[in-house]
């Protein structure tokens, strides 16, 4: 237990642990950027063809 | 092939140049002694000027010539060097790396006149190549950039880059053929003013933040300016006739996914860089206390990596989709992120696996979000979509070292008070 909260509580204290900071707020705008593209975006290529909207 | 040929030097001229100052901003921070924030703003203004003068070149490109404003920006970009590299202040170093920063509309004017030359179906593959000399850029760049940097000093990497840069100038003049794609269309100046304004006031406010503090009336003036001024650019732009930045062309889903998708990963990719830096070289027990060149050397196989994966995403993503690509791209960078944050705990081995496994995800979110632009507008429309991706890039990237900068300051403000 001592060992999996480990972590948890390094990134809690961001005054002595920047980077994981740093790589927490990396993760989270990879998330997003999953949101965005799975909301967002048409399929170009269907099985091994281009379906471009407009080439 | 020439036009790509040279596309892949300049690439690997850049990445060295760019490649070997951000394993240097520790060193640069100490002998100009300055803070972390200000340090940022090394990266951040070039990115800064970078954004707008991509914006405008583009559209001289298409007035003036593409190959001539490329040669003019390579020249721009060499004096830049030259100011870096003899800077002997940190105003110095700045105006130096802003006119570096407007050097960088090299990259989407060589890409445009490179996508003149290849049919669409071509391109994926292409852009894979291109991609994975990216790689191999930073693969040479990031261990040499660091042996130059630390046996010689930092500015002597931007003294050892002007040759190569002329001989490219000299290349592009010989060997290019100047495009034949006419566009004229006046420079919107108030889209590029109220653009400017925005941007330095929010970056202003971002790094400035930890020194202040965030309730500053300075620092939510700023806040303020950035939203509204912000916001008065995208109404401004959606009503001239020649925008600046073709706004319009962000009703196309696609084009919006890609743009937003290009922007949170230019964002996350200097966040990353510059943590990732600090974090090696930092001394125990906060970092590895690792000298410039083992940086530099550490992150060779996060280039290799980029190499193959960058290449075989190229050559897959019609199989598997492009959507389904930067999906499982983007889920693989967030497992080697994950893998980051409990590097405290664990060995120099266990940060290069992590990065390397970053790196895959990385290069499959690239290839695939490319993809989706170039596929999603038509030919005609091909510069400026690139340019609006440039920019969107450009503006997440300036965030990066701002709230890197901005994290560093704030913790060593409080080191200080322990």
């Amino acid at each position: 237990m001592l060992i999996s909260l480990k972590p948890l509580l390094w990134i809690a204290l961001p005054a002595k642990f920047s980077y994981q900071l740093m790589f927490v707020i990396t993760t989270a705008l990879y998330i997003m950027a999953i949101v965005v593209i799975i909301t967002l975006t048409r399929e170009i290529f269907v099985k091994g063809e281009i379906r471009a909207l407009e080439v | 092939m020439e036009a790509t040929a040279i596309l892949v030097t300049l690439t690997l001229v850049v990445m060295y140049t760019e490649g070997m100052l951000v394993p240097s901003l520790p060193t640069i921070q100490k002998d100009m002694n300055i803070s972390a924030a200000d340090a940022s703003w090394i990266l951040s203004i070039y990115i800064l000027m970078g954004t707008l003068s991509s914006a405008i070149m583009g559209k001289l490109g298409d007035m003036y010539g593409k190959k001539r404003m490329l040669m003019i920006t390579m020249i721009i970009y060499t004096i830049g060097a030259l100011i870096t590299g003899f800077s002997t202040s940190y105003g110095m170093l700045l105006v130096g790396r802003a006119l570096q920063g407007v050097g960088m509309a090299m990259m989407p004017l060589a890409f445009a006149l490179v996508r003149e030359e290849f049919p669409p179906r071509m391109i994926p593959q292409v852009q894979g190549l291109i991609s994975a000399m990216f790689g191999v850029g930073m693969a040479v760049s990031l261990p040499l950039g660091a042996y130059v940097s630390q046996t010689l000093g930092w500015q002597a990497t931007y003294h050892t880059v002007y040759p190569f840069i002329i001989i490219e100038d000299l290349m592009v003049y010989l060997y290019i053929r100047e495009s034949r794609v006419r566009n004229p269309q006046p420079i919107d100046w108030v889209g590029l003013f109220l653009l400017s304004t925005s941007l330095v006031s929010g970056l202003i406010a971002v790094t400035d933040a930890p020194t202040y503090g965030w309730t500053d009336p300075l620092i939510i003036s700023m806040l303020v300016l950035f939203i509204l001024g912000f916001g008065v650019f995208v109404l401004y732009e959606t009503t001239v006739e020649y925008p600046l930045v073709p706004v319009n062309l962000l009703s196309n889903r696609n084009v919006l996914a890609a743009n937003i998708g290009v922007a949170l990963a230019g964002f996350a990719l200097f966040l990353m860089a510059q943590a990732l830096t600090y974090l090696l070289e930092s001394p125990k027990p906060l970092g590895y206390d690792l000298s410039i060149l083992d940086a530099g050397i550490m992150m060779i196989p996060m280039a290799v990596v980029q190499m193959i994966v960058a290449p075989i995403a190229g050559r897959v993503i019609t199989n598997i989709g492009a959507k389904r690509l930067a999906v499982i791209g983007a889920s693989i960078a967030i497992i080697g992120l994950l893998m980051l944050t409990y590097t405290s705990f664990y060995g120099l081995s266990y940060v290069i696996g992590s990065m390397s496994i970053l790196a895959a995800g990385i290069s499959m979110v690239n290839v695939a979000v490319i993809n989706i632009l170039v596929f999603s507008v038509g030919r005609k429309n091909m510069g400026l979509a690139t340019g609006l991706n440039s920019v969107f890039r450009n503006i997440g990237g300036a965030w990066g070292p701002a709230v890197a900068g901005s994290l560093m300051s704030m913790y060593q403000a409080r080191c200080l008070f322990r």
